[in-house]
């Protein structure tokens, strides 16, 4: 979803700002705001849809009507409010939704309405926000009812035989769901998709469709037993809202599927499967499916996600389950909700129902410190940016220098944690959010708006991006300058802030002869580790105003960025060029093959960045081309998980990749390919072979 | 007699998912007894280390010209030329070579650091069903270190197979039996003429030492490397499926399609490649009929 996409949402929730202005509290502006956005937005069922609902661009029509007024609104709400920071990602509570309906919040909220006493001053803003949360309760059970009208107008007007009984029955399920609890798995799936454009329409931000395959287990056995459905009908269902959620592009729309329940038994059930084959068979790229690994994980999860894997599709992402659950039992997660936990949409772990939060908040790019220490807590354009960390000859030792590293990063993280800290509370006072209060525990026992403190859990990630780089620069430096005696400090710097012209050797040779992270060798994997403990100490040093920082070693797109922003770098990165794309290795530079890479990273403990631990494993086909090598992948990727990995996202080398990788040899040394059952580095094969290997690939 | 603890090795190669079973290491050898024209690891065939030059990626810095002391490069205005008659193997050029264009090609190492090395990724071994495979080169031409290797390995619980063309004596493969779980042996061909002519090996030797090795029952996996042009024609295979049905007890069997990876290596090493180039639909073909003719012959392949 791009930006732009959300500034009609945004340019009508700020009319509706103008015309309450001033009298009212943000509790009810935002509610009114939510209100005219799900008045107004256009309502639309296409042909053969089951699963209905649907966001339209209302950029299409600023364009069409582009004037001043527009403008205007847009500025009133998006202004002041929305500056920085990024909220969503989570997933609401659709278990309570399915089995009580909307209807039991609206209950709950109605009787805690007539049980506080407006007279005492401490109920004041408890009601304000109570009443919200019921009067946007109230508009999106209208917003749905409006689609049970529509699809009864398109029955009456001209639809003829199945297509007629299928809008009936749609016209049946909106007037009945979310507000009343779901009576079947059709019914569940248009619940759940229901609340889930409650959520973006609130919400402008991707976000979670949480354990899908844990909550809508129930429907689907209940309906299969009375023989109300058929598996290939619920294929059909399930395809069909899998394709929904390609209406709003970009980010994904995630779900967690696989892991392990209360009792720490695996799970893998029927919807399990019917929504992997839904994804798998619908080839698109929403939504994004988890799959949380544990010991006793099914067969089925293996194949069918090697399969999706091998044939280039970039899903499913696996998840350490154990790892995870250790990492958010050590922050306070009870082991009840701990086995819950889904990926926002990325990575960063979240509590589904139960949780708020704030992901990269914010991106911190880790290489530019070599540029701070340079220029004495300036940027290269002379902007204060880090600190003064003194003069180079005086870190007449490695360790001094990796000191002022330090220094410079626990500066970073300070300041990052003052700048949130801001954000966040203003949105605690200009945009609080009723309706999604309402979706998620427990703002409302808590008579507390989930922007204010009201979920049972609050997570906020600064992400760390770049270590890689920073950990290659230092060990460069340490061999060539503290023990080899090869060049000093200041010539190290002074080839860097020249991009390495007339120092090509010099880069060369740290690119080929140095040690780098990634190769599982003591040496740069120690000096990482270390980096990264310090991370994440510093990280949780701060608190936010709703709950701790907790680190997070996402990069999502930011190693290009960022790599943009930074200067070139002491390993040889180039100005303007990428940093690392992922927790691991530095692009290029693990030249021992997928396990050493998981080794290097297992030699940090990954269960402390419930921020988000990625680590990209980019592989060419032949890695898995055949069963057997298949399974000896996913044998591999089992390992890693269950030894203490995090996160492995596969991506299976394109014939594209592969040209670039035989213009440009030196950013993918590592890059292997397999002929005929051998392996070789593809940069060192003939180039006509490579010419055969990029056909095959074709 | 002293115990061979230690042999050049060319590489160590992990997450190997096609010598043998699971994930493994392979530990590449140097030193070969045979010399198939096919070899598309030419760099193993001596049993010392040695230089490769890889021309493409030369940036002509010119550090090693400046390091030999020998005159074993020389800049020619133009590029760079090894001249291997001068070189004294000091591998210094390889040492300031920042690009990796010249490399140093084996390294002595002894069972200890090997032991280490592989090690590194028992997990894998375990989780897979894999472990560690030794290749070659020829390994049974170093029994000792192999035997040596392979009980240090033995005593940590990790599988250990054997990758060998049996061209041997039957006291270097007795010597690493009680250590050896698997043998990946090779069939390259079952024409005594030929597998004389291009590999310099002795049919009966090795067809010897594979039915000693199957009457003993040890697991074994035939590997059939397939070479347009030298056994891949029916008469070639008809002569393969002789040796196969002469064979006691139980084995697995495996085709090997050619590939051209020894190309660029045969130019790094300054020696012509003793096979015409073989276009890859041809490797196709060939191997897709081979594949027919044993399948049909009912062997699993």
């Amino acid at each position: 979803m791009t930006n732009d996409f959300f500034q009609g949402f945004d340019a009508l929730k700020g009319q509706s700002y103008k015309e309450t202005f001033s009298s009212d509290s943000f509790y009810h502006k935002n509610a009114a705001a939510f209100a005219t956005l799900l008045k107004k937005i256009e309502k639309k069922i296409f042909p053969e849809e089951l699963i209905v609902g649907w966001i339209p661009d209302v950029d299409e029509k600023r364009d069409r009507e582009m004037d001043e007024e527009y403008r205007k609104n847009y500025a009133i709400y998006a202004s002041e409010i929305k500056k920085g920071g990024i909220t969503g990602h989570f997933a609401p509570n659709y278990t309570r939704i399915l089995r009580d309906g909307l209807k039991g919040t609206y209950t709950e909220v109605e009787k805690k309405l007539r049980e506080l006493d407006p007279s005492v001053p401490e109920n004041t803003e408890k009601i304000e926000f109570l009443e919200a949360a019921r009067d946007s309760m109230l508009a999106f059970r209208e917003f749905c009812r409006e689609y049970s009208l529509l699809a009864g107008e398109l029955s009456e007007n001209g639809a003829a035989g199945n297509r007629k009984k299928e809008l009936d029955e749609i016209a049946r399920i909106c007037a009945k769901v979310p507000w009343e609890p779901a009576g079947s798995f059709h019914e569940a799936l248009q619940s759940v998709f229901f609340i889930y454009l409650g959520l973006l329409l609130d919400i402008p931000a991707p976000a979670s469709f949480g354990r899908l395959d844990r909550y809508l287990e129930p429907f689907l056995e209940s309906d299969l037993s009375a023989g109300r459905v058929s598996m290939e009908r619920a294929m059909y269902l399930m395809r069909n809202f899998c394709a929904k959620t390609n209406e709003w592009l970009l980010s994904p729309h995630s779900i967690m599927l696989g892991g392990t329940t209360p009792d720490g038994l695996p799970f893998c059930g029927k919807v399990t499967s019917l929504i992997l084959e839904a994804v798998d068979a619908n080839r698109l790229i929403n939504p994004a499916p988890g799959i949380a690994i544990c010991k006793d994980s099914e067969e089925y999860l293996w194949t069918k996600s090697m399969e999706m894997i091998s044939s280039g599709f970039g899903h499913p992402a696996l998840f350490g389950n154990e790892t995870i659950i250790k990492g958010l039992l050590g922050i306070g997660v009870s082991p009840g909700d701990a086995c819950e936990f889904v990926h926002s949409t990325c990575t960063e772990i979240t509590i589904p129902g139960k949780g708020y939060i704030w992901v990269t908040s914010a991106y911190i790019n880790f290489p530019r410190v070599f540029e701070y220490i340079w220029y004495r807590g300036r940027d290269r354009h002379g902007k204060p940016a880090g600190i003064d960390t003194g003069r180079l000859e005086d870190f007449n030792t490695w360790e001094k220098l990796v000191g002022a590293v330090k220094k410079q990063l626990a500066y970073q993280v300070r300041q990052n944690a003052i700048t949130q800290n801001r954000l966040i509370w203003r949105r605690m006072i200009f945009d609080p959010k009723p309706f999604s209060s309402c979706i998620v525990d427990d703002c409302i026992q808590r008579e507390t708006d989930i922007t204010k403190g009201g979920a049972v859990y609050n997570f906020v990630y600064p992400q760390l991006v770049g270590m890689a780089n920073v950990v290659d620069g230092l060990i460069s430096i340490k061999n060539l300058v503290y023990e080899k005696g090869e060049i000093d400090l200041e010539g190290i710097m002074k080839a860097v802030e020249n991009n390495f012209e007339g120092y090509e050797i010099l880069r060369q040779k740290i690119l080929n002869k140095m040690p780098h992270y990634g190769n599982d060798t003591p040496e740069p994997d120690s000096l990482a580790s270390e980096l990264y403990d310090f991370f994440c100490g510093e990280v949780t040093k701060y608190r936010t105003p709703l709950s701790m920082y907790y680190p997070g070693f996402l990069v999502w797109m930011y190693h290009l960025r960022f790599g943009k922003e930074c200067m070139a770098t002491p390993d040889g990165r180039l100005d303007g060029t990428p940093v690392a794309d992922s927790l691991a290795a530095m692009q290029g530079r693990a030249k021992k093959g997928p396990t050493a890479i998981l080794n290097s990273v297992l030699n940090l403990d990954l269960s402390k960045a419930v921020g988000a631990a990625v680590v990209n494993l980019h592989v060419p086909s032949s890695f898995l081309s055949g069963e057997s090598e298949r399974k000896k992948f996913s044998d591999m990727i089992k390992s890693h998980l269950l030894g203490g990995g995090f996160q492995v996202q596969v991506t299976v080398v394109s014939a594209s990749e592969l040209r670039k990788a035989q213009k440009n040899p030196e950013r993918y040394r590592d890059l292997m390919v397999r002929v005929g059952g051998y392996c070789e580095y593809f940069t060192r094969l003939a180039p006509e072979l490579q010419d055969t290997i990029i056909e095959r690939a074709e | 007699m002293t115990v061979e603890r230690s042999a050049i090795i060319f590489e160590i190669q992990r997450f190997s998912i096609h010598d043998g079973p699971g994930i493994r290491t392979t530990v590449f050898l140097k030193g070969c007894n045979l010399r198939c024209k096919w070899c598309h690891n030419p760099e193993s065939s001596h049993p010392y280390p040695e230089l490769m030059f890889y021309a493409s990626k030369c940036i002509k810095c010119l550090s090693c010209v400046n390091e030999c002391r020998h005159g074993a490069l020389i800049f020619d205005g133009k590029k760079i030329k090894y001249l291997p008659e001068n070189c004294r193997k000091c591998f210094r050029c390889a040492g300031v070579c920042p690009v990796e264009a010249i490399v140093r090609c084996g390294r002595e190492m002894d069972t200890a650091e090997v032991c280490r090395e592989v090690l590194k990724d028992r997990n894998y071994y375990e989780t897979s069903g894999g472990g560690v495979t030794v290749s070659g080169g020829e390994p049974l031409l170093h029994p000792e270190f192999t035997a040596s290797l392979f009980s240090l390995l033995k005593k940590e619980g990790i599988s250990t197979c054997v990758e060998t063309a049996g061209c041997v004596p039957w006291k270097n493969i007795k010597k690493i039996l009680p250590f050896t779980d698997i043998f990946l042996y090779d069939i390259k061909s079952g024409n005594r003429e030929k597998l004389a002519g291009s590999a310099g090996a002795d049919m009966s030797l090795v067809t010897e030492n594979l039915k000693n090795l199957l009457a003993g029952g040890v697991k074994i996996f035939l590997r059939i490397p397939l070479i347009p042009g030298f056994n891949t024609e029916r008469r070639e295979l008809k002569k393969i499926l002789d040796i196969l049905k002469g064979l006691p007890g139980q084995f697995e069997m495996e085709l090997l399609k050619y590939n051209g990876l020894g190309t660029a290596k045969y130019e790094a090493l300054n020696i012509p490649s003793p096979l015409r180039k073989i276009p890859a639909t041809e490797a196709d073909k060939s191997y897709e009929a081979a594949r027919e003719f044993f399948r049909d012959e009912g062997y699993n392949v």
